[in-house]
């Protein structure tokens, strides 16, 4: 607050500090519940997991720079490939979306003082580290897996991959997957129940609705990779034979699981930053998205509908035609959503008085990468096309135009976007513009070439090429366009981690932000907001009156809930107020029964059936304690 | 203040429902999917399934649901000491059940086994899986047969609420294995 | 104490607000489950086993589907015109009845494209060819 604030405040403030202060030092960080705090072990691992996909992706291009190289093996090139794949599906996007950006904003955008499950949330990031270097040992002592992150059987299976590599990939995942389940359902309660009173669903920012909706697709999509897993490890450490046809088991189950599962997860890794980017373009276009009902609409079906696609996965395999037809015709609609979401955020961009700052520019090089990505993958919903270009370079252009475009793009920018609200700092607008534009012609001079290649007949998943074959030059063009990828990436990076130490002071909303995180300090202070806000529209900040409301409660006391921990709770649909809730904060068991569930799994891996139920045992402990402390009556 | 919309800690286990549910859901689907692709089924030196045990099993399963929903109650109305006999009674129903269960599969698995065929690996795999989250529920019921001793608060007949939810799922759930379990002789 | 339910749109678990907003989406659901099913079943190596009519089953089920996400759009339609006066942003009821309206107007004719095309596609093409 700028102006001295009266004592009564004062007092208040000081005793919501108090009751929300965070442990000090290493401890405090280990037993946190904190969301912000949570947030940014979030970040930090994710970020550094994409550096480790990055490297990979650096040796593959590497690799291909030229014909019939020797810089990789092609077993090393198989694992180098498959777990790029995977680090960057699912130890970057997912954690750095949905783990830092959702739970650092998501309470500070509905509201409230944190999540619904503020333990479970620290077991959810406690579950992920544990769950990403469980599979980097398996990488690390030169038994990663190498069967590609859809990893087909039967290649993975036993017989053709006796080593540990496909189990450490498989139990791995199976152990990941834990962690985002309980951060989809955290996600999906929170939303539902710890919204400000006054935010009823339709005055829900739609930042919120789109993790709504990537809550809800997890919920339903990990179980069927989850299935498809445990299948396999049943398959290949008890000798079942779910996907051996020899005993009447089918490889083309392996498939039909692994994609109900994948293309959702696709568009699980895209939401977010539908999220991210519906709340960058009214903050720098001065203006509220054009059809807001129909975004946040769009922003859901696309999650509902993504449920109907997946055969088109599998169009080469072989099914009949009246089976594929199912999946034509969805996968053909389901471009209208996003066709809906472009044209609102173009149309806002238009008729809005658009600053170009580093964030815009970010979600406009989104735009223009997610058309093409688009275009690209509408091309596939045709059979034939399909038939030609499936399993070339033309898909792994596509793909990464809409998952280094479309998802990549406005997690950049939304790093920069609110770099000041959690930092407190301002980073350099100049070096930031660098950043995107080396950034953007990096990433198209890497993969536009990839649709010609395809088109040529370049086949994906090749550890070489033949040197008489034509795709030498543009094989090249594509390794050196990924060392300037590479350099536009380091330069965001040392852009922001300069700024964290010499940035001007941000103040608390620099931007004019739309959403309630700007109504508190730079960095918020742990208990968010001193008096729950008063929300009438999807845009709280740009409601006048009721920021004026909610200086006036502060100075009186009212909604300020300084008894305990505590955060209201509203009704699921109109947020009406329903009860005060008291939150739980710190706590040792979540990153204890982490660790248990690493034991579990790494037993479970060396075949320790004793050992592993042992440690089932402990986690069946810890959660009984963990649950036997109580908050407090109301 | 009482509440009018139901608590976080029952919203988080009705979404477990669902996402497990989806589990299983998979793994039904994954059954019928085998099936479609065998000419035989069971195949050939498989007999069918007998139907009598495993549906009594689930009855009694489905009949702890009862005073499941009467401890609930109960605690509802205070009656604390009736809570947790009641619930005692559902624990032993349902660990009867379960020690009926584990000893038919083991019985079963001295006819034929998951390693034979997909046929025995799916249908061990899906009673497993089940079997497995009766087990899950038997130790909600321990948690909560150690704490209801000590009183009741909201907190534990929220447990107790939740608890229940969780095992009317799996008597649902036990229904829909029995049922494809029991397919090929239906 | 939970309050009693109400059915009207003004209650926010009121089902026909829901069927407005669900039930296209629903309708096409359940034509995808049973339609991908049946199509698995009979175009599969014990396909000759059940003789399913395929194409009979897509003109059923895709006609009840057809009219099901009808139904909930003219529902929708319905509730858009009886909170005419309301915007999306104001206070529930009209406001939430309103926004969930336009997200069923909207949702409906989509889900009838993608119904009708699935049906028609499925009678056209022979069945059990291999793509």
């Amino acid at each position: 607050m700028a102006v001295a604030a009266p004592p009564a405040t004062r007092e208040r403030l000081e005793r919501l500090e108090r009751i929300w202060r965070e442990t000090p030092g290493v401890l405090g960080w280990l037993t946190t519940t904190n969301h912000k705090r949570i947030g940014i072990l979030y970040f930090f691992t994710s970020l550094a997991f994409f550096g480790a996909g990055g490297v990979e992706a650096l040796l593959i291009r590497t690799q291909l720079i030229g014909p019939e190289q020797s810089v990789l093996s092609p077993e090393a090139f198989n694992q180098a490939m498959t777990m790029h794949g995977v680090t960057m599906i699912f130890l970057f996007v997912i954690p750095m979306s949905i783990g830092a950006f959702g739970n650092y904003l998501v309470p500070l955008m509905i509201g409230a003082r944190d999540m619904a499950f503020p333990r479970m949330n620290a077991l959810s990031y406690w579950i992920y580290l544990c769950s990403g270097v469980f599979m980097y040992v398996g990488l690390l002592s030169g038994n990663g897996p190498n069967a590609g992150w859809f990893d087909y059987v039967p290649l993975a299976s036993k017989t053709f991959s006796p080593g540990p590599g496909i189990d450490f990939y498989a139990l791995g995942l199976l152990f990941n997957g834990i962690s985002t389940t309980a951060a989809a359902i955290n996600f999906i309660v929170t939303i539902f129940k710890l919204r400000a009173p006054g935010m009823s669903i339709n005055r829900m920012p739609l930042f919120c609705f789109a993790f709504l909706a990537v809550s809800f697709a997890l919920v339903f999509a990990l179980p069927a990779l989850n299935a498809a897993l445990i299948l396999l490890e049943l398959d290949r450490l008890l000798g079942f034979h779910f996907y051996d046809v020899f005993r009447g088991g089918s490889t083309l189950l392996w498939q039909n699981l692994f994609w109900i599962f994948g293309h959702p997860e696709v568009y699980i890794i895209i939401l977010p930053a539908f999220g991210i980017a519906t709340s960058i373009i009214p903050t720098f276009v001065r203006r509220r998205m054009v059809a807001f009902p129909l975004v946040a609409l769009a922003e859901i079906l696309v999650a509902f509908i993504g449920f109907g696609v997946w055969a088109h996965h599998m169009f080469a395999v072989g099914l009949s035609t009246v089976t594929t037809v199912y999946f034509a015709a969805a996968s053909l609609i389901i471009v209208i959503p996003s066709g809906i979401q472009l044209f609102a955020w173009i149309t806002t961009i238009l008729t809005g008085t658009p600053r170009f700052k580093t964030p815009l520019l970010w979600i406009v090089g989104f735009i223009v990468l997610f058309i093409l990505g688009g275009l690209s993958g509408i091309t596939f919903a045709a059979i034939p096309f399909d038939q030609q270009l499936t399993d070339t370079y033309y898909v792994v252009a596509h793909f990464h135009y809409v998952i280094f475009g479309a998802a990549v793009f406005p997690l950049l920018g939304g790093m920069y976007y609110w770099f000041p609200k959690v930092t407190g700092r301002m980073y350099y607008e100049r070096w930031g513009q660098a950043s995107f534009w080396l950034t953007f012609v990096g990433m198209n001079v890497t993969f536009f070439p990839m649709h010609i290649l395809g088109l040529d007949g370049m086949p994906r998943r090749d550890y070489t090429y033949s040197g008489g074959l034509g795709w030498s030059g543009l094989n090249l063009i594509e390794s050196l366009g990924a060392y300037l990828l590479a350099t536009g990436l380091l330069t965001v990076v040392a852009n922001l981690a300069v700024s964290l130490f010499r940035g001007e002071p941000a103040g608390e909303d620099p931007w004019e932000g739309d959403t309630l995180e700007w109504a508190t300090t730079s960095p918020p202070p742990d208990y968010n907001f001193a008096v729950i806000p008063t929300v009438s529209s999807p845009y709280a900040m740009w409601d006048r009156r009721d920021r004026e409301r909610d200086a006036e409660n502060l100075a009186r006391g009212e909604k300020t809930l300084e008894r305990g921990h505590e955060t209201p709770a509203s009704t699921a649909v109109d947020a009406e107020w329903d009860e005060i809730l008291e939150m739980p904060s710190h706590s040792s068991w979540p990153p204890l029964v982490a660790l248990c569930l690493g034991g579990v799994f790494t037993m479970i891996l060396l075949a320790q059936w004793i050992a592993a139920a042992v440690f089932l045992l402990l986690v069946l402990v810890a959660l009984g304690a963990w649950h036997g402390r109580e908050p407090r009556a109301a | 203040m009482s509440a009018r919309s139901q608590a976080s800690g029952w919203w988080g286990m009705a979404l477990l429902i669902l996402t497990e549910a989806t589990l299983f859901g998979s793994l039904i689907a994954t059954y019928f999917y085998l099936r479609f692709e065998s000419t035989s089924w069971p195949p050939g030196g498989i007999e069918k399934p007998s139907v009598a045990l495993p549906l009594a099993f689930t009855a009694m399963l489905i009949a702890a649901s009862l005073p499941m929903f009467a401890a609930v109650r109960a605690a509802k109305a205070g009656r604390t000491r009736a809570a947790w006999w009641l619930l005692a009674l559902a624990t032993a129903l349902q660990g009867t059940y379960l020690g009926l269960q584990i000893d038919l599969f083991l019985d079963n698995l001295q006819t034929f086994g998951p390693q034979g065929s997909a046929y025995g690996s799916i249908y061990y795999a899906l009673l497993g899986l089940h079997h497995a989250h009766v087990a899950v529920g038997l130790a909600l019921d321990a948690w909560l047969l150690v704490f209801l001793f000590g009183g009741l608060t909201e907190y534990r007949l929220l447990a107790l609420r939740v608890t229940a939810l969780y095992w009317y799922f799996v008597s649902a759930l036990a229904v829909l294995v029995v049922l494809t379990q029991l397919y090929p002789s239906l | 104490m939970r309050q009693r339910l109400e059915l009207s749109p003004r209650s926010p678990a009121s089902p026909l607000l829901w069927f407005a907003v669900l039930g296209a989406p629903a309708a096409w659901a359940l034509q995808f489950g049973v339609g991908y099913w049946l199509s698995n079943a009979q175009c599969s190596a014990t396909g000759g086993h059940w003789s399913i009519a395929l194409d009979t089953w897509a003109i059923v089920v895709g006609i009840l589907a057809f009219l099901t996400a009808t139904a909930s759009g003219a529902t929708a339609v319905a509730l858009f015109r009886r909170t005419a006066e309301a915007e999306e942003e104001d206070a529930p009821p009209s406001g939430r009845i309103h926004f969930l309206a336009i997200v069923g107007m909207t949702v409906t004719p989509l889900f009838l494209c993608l119904i009708a095309m699935t049906a028609a596609g499925t009678i056209v093409l022979f069945p059990c060819n291999q793509s």
